[in-house]
Formats: structure tokens, C-alpha cells, sequence
């Protein structure tokens, strides 16, 4: 008997090691044909690497988008490519840096994969994540700067060649609550308003106390990061004023944060938030959450404050899937307001843009993808997400056809409306910032300084001399490495 | 060999999870690597990355942080558990219903609760500072917002999550001590505060120095409530190492000044760790 448990012991303790190993083994396995019911939108069941077989070949694309905004990008990518390419589809978490370096350092197959972050870019392609894709484009006679303007050619130019292409163009716009306005009898913004007008109103639009105050506005001017960088729409005058890479001087070996335009910029948001006290706080902001635009779209029309700045995007959030829109709901979109003293409108935007890594099994196959989403049929996966593409549409036509992908079937949003206001000419200045030297660092410093000005600890000057005597140092220290 | 067999699997993910990670970092400690580059492009710093500490005015920061952070929870902790363990441990009307009440914070979700506190921070109109300004406050603190307040309110949330735990331990140990000796003590007249300095303390000593290394250790590994709540901020007046770390491995992408740091966190936690191993073993 004593014997028998002994031989028991061990066949079960055998049995606990090879289950162990098993379920280890089992997981490696797995690895470059990835299955994922709930995230696959499309799954042939083909692993083949190249079509010479004759099966098709599972392109698998990752980013964060709702699978539900890319059944149209799927079944036409596999129309098109019917045969020859199958796209599967991979949804990420979020688009913070850590999701996907942490995917693309994960030995899975990635065909495509996508990043909202221009810094990461950088930083990706300088460690050999990705491939460099001019030699695809001079393939087919294609230009960067004349598919997507020459400011985004300069900012994704990296000694050469390309590692990533812009799938969308997020344009920052002002939401507004038009039953808001009609209340306080306050006019809607005007298409020409400046900034000295959205104080105005919003001082108009604030009321209440304590948890039943209603600001009037919200914005992220400096509040802290969620998953990736936060907004810092503190620097938005200061943007429009300067243009791309606003905080490098042109020669890229100084900071430009004792800039009059950063002073202006700085301390009108600042007045805003500390002296007006019409928008929302960086405490309740935080706390609120209102950093996810989902949260500040929801905000907007349950009245919590009477005008939200945000990128374009933001009117999917007016959709059912991102929370039940009062019936009666009214938002407007205006203008990003032009600084004053301005004769033309402009807008800061940011662009969310698509690689192919360097590992790839079928580099064509993920060119194939990468020209379908950003060059050829951009209105297939930047449209149901309610953004304008990377590329730029060559006529009149084709820019109204995309507004209206955008702007229609969005609950409490006037379509035609919000179709006129887009439609209106404008300087686009980008805010990607692709340049490595001291970025990461002054990002950072920007965060924690910002927590401090608008937590009233620290003055608007204190900040700016703080940013340019450490912003110069990071820089000086980068350049030296 | 059933023995062996026994061990095996425990041993496997020890050396699987533990050991190989362990020595993998302090490999990398010395590297200047980002990891999304590939294993083949692992370059040699030398000792860089910890030359680097001392200069690093967030570590700095983050390090007094996590330092005042152990030194404050861990005694108030401690004292405040022991006071309702004492009342708990007598016949107190519902004592099983308060044993789970105290108890529950520390099964809570941590990143949950510590959303529920923000809200009961929140400066404008949070409950907290509502209290405060009826009963005369005409400035209550800003807590998670204030430079000056913000370690403090996170501090707040520890204590409070972590004296379930100690009140069961400590628990444990007033159940341990014979009764014959209150007995015999008031026999010999002494009071229930006498009883209490005399019998209670010096009987809780090995309970409460097991408790002291474990809350310092838990202490050190703090990062959940800073992640939520904070973000390290505002400035990094919040900050603690193992956040720091993690932003540092995972949002810089510097897994060898990662590394370093981590190292440092662990030689900080095994002298603990080893001074109650030490401890341990006289009292046997």
C-alpha cells in the first residue's frame, strides 16, 4: 500500500510537470498565426507565407480601432486582393507606446501595425523596427510630399527614407453645445473668431458652484497623460504662431519656450483656467477622465460645460456604441479659433500612421495593405473612424465625398452644417514631432511642469525659464551622445 | 523521488519566473538596450547606467518618495491595526462583520478604489474637503493635486487598504498569547493598561517585527495607487521608484536604466527581507 502511493505520488507529480510543459509548449506554438476569435474580423485559416502556394496570405494588421469600424476595410481590402492577399485584423488595447512596442516585440506576425505617436516612429525606425519604405514608393513613381504635404515630408524624412505613412489627418475643431448657447442667449462662434473671443464666451457660459458649476469649456491644456503623451493644448497659440516642430528653433539645438508666442500662449491658458476659473479644473479633468474624448464628447452633451476642444474624431463619440445621446442633443463645430491680429483661420493636427516592420514574412503583401488604408482607399479605414486621411485629395470632389463619411450619422450633429465649417479654407500645422534630440525629456518636463502651473504652484514665467534652461540642457546632452 | 517530483514544478517556475528574470536584469543592468530592437542589438554600458542614478534628480526624487512613503505607512499602520485588533480581539457585538469590513480594502481592486478616492480627493467638490470647509476649513488641501499633499493622500489610501491585512496578523498573535498570563497578572493586581505594556507588546514582538519587514517590503514595491491616481505628479512630488521604473522600461523604452534601478529596489528589499530572515532565526 505504502509502495502503491509512493508510485501514485510520482505518476501525479509527473503528470503536473508535462501539463505544465504542455500548456508552455502549446503557447510557443502558436506564434505567427494568431487566432484571436474576439479581435479577428477575418481569419481564412491560412498561415502560408507567400501565394506561390496558391493559398491566400493572411496579412495581419494591428491597431486600436472598434473592429466594428473595419468590416468595410476588410471585405474590400479581400475583394480586391481576392485570391492572392486575406487581411485579419488584430486590435490592439490602446495606441500607447507600450501596447505596441510590447506587440511588435512579441514574435507575432505583424504585417502593419499602427501608432498615433510620431516620437515612436522615430525612435522605432532608428532601432531597425521597421522597414524603410521609399523604396517602395520610387517603385511606383509615388512623391511623400506630394501625396501628403511637404510639412509631414519634412517631419517623417529620417536621413532618407520613410518608416511610416500617415493613414489619417486629425484636425483640431471647437464642439460646442448649441442648446447651451440658445439658453444663455450667447451667440454660436463665429468662423472668423480668435482666441480673445472663446474667453469671452466661455466666461459667458460659466455658472454654478461646486459640483453643479457648468464651465465654459473643456480642454486638455495641460493635464497628465494617459497610456501616451496628453494633448498640452496649452501650446495651441503658440503652434499656430510658430508652425511645426514649435518648441525647436530651426536649427534644432535650442528650445524656443522664451518665445513672446510661448509667453502669450502660456498665460492665456492660464487665465483661463486660474483666473476666469471657465474650464474645467486639471483636478476634476483628471479625475473625471475627461482625457479620453469619448468622456469629453459625453460631457458635452450631458451639459457639463459648453464647448470641448478636440479633433474631428471626436463625433464618433455622438454614436450609440459610445453611450446613449439625450434626445434633443444639438453640437456644433466651429473653427479652431485664429490667434488675434490673425487674418486666416488655421488648426493643429496630428497624424496616426501606419509601418511595416522590418521582420515581416512578405513585405509586399504589407505594402499592398499599407498603399490600400493610407494612399488609395483612405475612406475605408480613416473614414468610419471620423478622420480626414494622410493623404491629400487632389480635387473638390473627393474632399466633400470624405467629409460626408465623416461627418454623416452622427446622433445630436447637423451633418451639413459641421460639412460647411470643415470645408472652410485653412493653414494646417502639424504637431508631430519626429525630432529625437531632447524630445522625450522636454515631453516629460512639459508634463510635470504644466501639473504645477495649473495647480497654481508654480507662475507662468517660473515654467517657461524652467522649460528653456532644462529644454536646452536635454538637448545639448542628446547632441553630445 | 516523489519529493523531487514534488518540488520540480515549484522550482521550474522559480527558476522560470524568478531566478532567469532576476539575473536577466542585472545582465541588462548594464546595458543600454531598448527592446523592441532585438536581442542583437544589446550594446555594453559598463556601468553607466548606475553612475547615472545618483544624478538623476527624478530617481532622487522618486527614491525619498518611496523611502518617506515606508516610513510613514508602515508605523501608522501597524498602530492603527493593533488598536482595532486589541478592541476586535475582546467580545465586541458583530465582530465577524467587522473583521470582513476591515478586511475587504485589502481584496479590493486596487486600481477601482483608487478611483473612488480620487473623487473623495477631488479639491472643488470631493466629500473630503466638504466635511472640512463645514467644519470651518476655509482652505482644505488640495490632496492628490497639491505638490505638498499629494504623497500624503497616497499614503492615505495605503494605510487604509493595507489594516485589514494587519489586523488579521495581528489577530493571529493576540490569540497566541496564553491567557494564563493575563490571569496571573491580575492576581497580582495589574490594570488592562499594565496588562496591555507588560503581556500584550512584549508578547506581540516576533508578530509585529514580521509585520514591520512585510509592510516595509509592500512598502517598496508601491505603484498602483501613484499609476491611477497621480501619474508621479503634480511635478513628480508623487513619484516612486517602481513607477519610475515602469515608465522608464516601458513608455522610454530604457530597459538597462530600467534594470539598474530595478537592482537597486532589490537590494533595498533583500536587506529587509534578509534582516527578518536573521531575525527569524535567533528567535528560534
Amino acid at each position: 500500500m505504502k509502495k502503491f502511493r509512493k508510485i501514485a505520488a510520482v505518476l501525479m507529480a509527473a503528470l503536473m510537470v508535462s501539463a505544465a510543459a504542455t500548456g508552455c509548449s502549446s503557447g510557443q506554438t502558436s506564434s505567427g498565426a494568431s487566432s484571436d476569435g474576439g479581435s479577428s474580423t477575418s481569419d481564412a485559416g491560412s498561415s502560408a507565407t507567400g501565394n506561390e502556394s496558391g493559398e491566400e496570405y493572411n496579412v495581419y494588421f494591428y491597431a486600436w480601432t472598434n473592429p466594428d469600424n473595419v468590416v468595410e476595410l476588410v471585405d474590400a481590402f479581400n475583394e480586391q486582393y481576392e485570391g492572392q492577399y486575406n487581411l485579419v485584423y488584430q486590435k490592439l488595447n490602446d495606441a500607447a507606446t507600450m501596447t505596441i512596442n510590447t506587440a511588435l516585440a512579441s514574435g507575432e506576425q505583424i504585417d502593419v501595425m499602427t501608432q498615433a505617436s510620431a516620437i515612436d516612429v522615430r525612435t522605432r525606425a532608428d532601432s531597425g523596427t521597421y522597414l524603410g519604405l521609399k523604396q517602395y514608393l520610387d517603385a511606383e513613381g509615388m512623391d511623400y510630399a506630394t501625396l501628403f504635404s511637404d510639412s509631414m515630408e519634412q517631419a517623417y524624412n529620417f536621413d532618407g527614407d520613410y518608416y511610416a505613412v500617415p493613414y489619417c489627418t486629425n484636425i483640431n475643431m471647437v464642439w460646442y453645445n448649441k442648446n447651451m448657447f440658445d439658453e444663455a442667449g450667447v451667440d454660436y462662434p463665429a468662423d472668423d473668431w480668435t482666441w480673445d473671443d472663446f474667453r469671452d464666451i466661455a466666461k459667458q457660459m460659466t455658472s454654478g458652484e461646486g459640483a453643479n458649476k457648468i464651465y465654459g469649456a473643456m480642454l486638455d491644456y495641460g493635464g497628465p497623460s494617459e497610456g501616451g503623451g496628453g494633448d498640452q493644448y496649452w501650446q495651441l497659440i503658440a503652434q499656430q504662431k510658430l508652425g511645426a516642430f514649435s518648441y525647436y528653433t530651426p536649427d534644432f539645438t535650442a528650445t524656443r519656450f522664451d518665445a513672446p508666442e510661448y509667453k502669450e500662449s502660456l498665460q492665456f491658458f492660464y487665465d483661463l483656467a486660474m483666473v476666469d476659473q471657465s474650464v474645467v479644473p486639471i483636478s476634476e479633468y483628471t479625475t473625471l477622465k475627461y482625457n479620453n474624448d469619448t468622456n469629453g464628447m459625453i460631457g458635452l452633451y450631458n451639459n457639463k460645460y459648453a464647448m470641448f476642444v478636440a479633433p474631428v474624431y471626436a463625433c464618433l463619440y455622438l454614436n450609440e456604441s459610445y453611450g446613449e445621446v439625450p434626445e434633443g442633443t444639438n453640437i456644433g463645430m466651429a473653427n479652431l479659433p485664429r490667434p488675434v491680429g490673425a487674418t486666416e483661420n488655421s488648426s493643429i493636427t496630428y497624424t496616426s500612421t501606419a509601418s511595416i516592420p522590418a521582420n515581416a514574412p512578405n513585405p509586399d503583401a504589407s505594402w499592398a495593405l499599407l498603399k490600400f488604408i493610407c494612399i488609395e482607399h483612405p475612406e475605408y479605414f480613416a473614414g468610419p473612424k471620423a478622420m480626414h486621411p494622410g493623404v491629400q485629395f487632389e480635387d473638390e470632389e473627393s474632399t466633400h465625398a470624405m467629409n460626408e463619411i465623416i461627418f454623416d450619422g452622427h446622433p445630436g450633429l447637423n451633418a451639413d452644417d459641421a460639412i460647411a465649417v470643415m470645408e472652410q479654407p485653412r493653414t494646417l500645422i502639424t504637431k508631430d514631432n519626429t525630432h529625437k534630440e531632447g524630445q522625450v525629456k522636454i515631453n516629460d518636463l512639459i508634463q510635470a511642469d504644466m501639473a504645477l502651473v495649473f495647480n497654481g504652484e508654480m507662475s507662468v514665467d517660473e515654467a517657461l525659464a524652467d522649460l528653456k534652461t532644462k529644454g536646452d540642457q536635454y538637448i545639448q546632452e542628446d547632441m553630445a551622445g | 523521488m516523489a519529493g523531487y517530483a514534488f518540488i520540480s514544478l515549484n522550482f521550474i517556475g522559480y527558476v522560470a519566473f524568478k531566478l532567469i528574470p532576476l539575473i536577466l536584469a542585472l545582465i541588462l543592468s548594464f546595458a543600454d538596450w531598448n527592446f523592441i530592437s532585438g536581442v542583437e542589438n544589446i550594446k555594453f554600458a559598463g556601468i553607466d547606467n548606475y553612475l547615472a542614478l545618483p544624478k538623476d534628480p527624478i530617481f532622487v526624487d522618486s527614491l525619498i518618495n518611496t523611502i518617506i512613503y515606508a516610513i510613514v505607512l508602515v508605523p501608522v499602520s501597524i498602530f492603527i491595526a493593533l488598536v482595532f485588533a486589541v478592541i476586535l480581539n475582546d467580545n465586541v457585538y458583530g465582530k465577524g462583520i467587522l473583521r470582513l469590513a476591515y478586511y475587504l480594502p485589502n481584496v479590493s481592486s486596487m486600481v477601482a478604489v483608487s478611483i473612488v478616492w480620487m473623487v473623495l480627493f477631488l479639491p472643488s467638490y470631493g466629500p473630503i474637503n466638504q466635511v472640512l470647509q463645514s467644519i470651518g476649513i476655509e482652505n482644505p488641501p488640495r490632496w492628490l493635486n497639491g505638490s505638498d499633499t499629494s504623497l500624503l493622500s497616497i499614503i492615505i489610501v495605503g494605510v487604509w487598504q493595507s489594516i485589514g491585512y494587519n489586523i488579521i496578523i495581528v489577530l493571529a498573535g493576540l490569540q497566541g498569547i496564553s491567557k494564563s498570563l493575563y490571569e496571573s497578572a491580575e492576581i497580582d493586581g495589574a490594570n488592562a493598561v499594565q496588562k496591555f505594556f507588560y503581556i500584550t507588546i512584549p508578547s506581540l514582538s516576533s508578530t509585529m517585527f514580521f509585520l514591520t519587514m512585510i509592510s516595509i517590503i509592500r512598502s517598496f514595491q508601491v505603484f498602483t495607487p501613484v499609476q491611477v491616481m497621480t501619474s508621479g505628479g503634480p511635478g513628480n512630488s508623487s513619484s516612486v521608484l517602481v513607477y519610475y521604473i515602469y515608465t522608464t522600461a516601458f513608455k522610454h523604452s530604457d530597459i538597462g536604466y530600467a534594470s539598474a534601478m530595478s537592482w537597486v529596489l532589490f537590494v533595498l528589499v533583500f536587506i529587509f527581507a534578509a534582516a527578518r530572515m536573521i531575525y527569524e532565526r535567533k528567535n528560534k
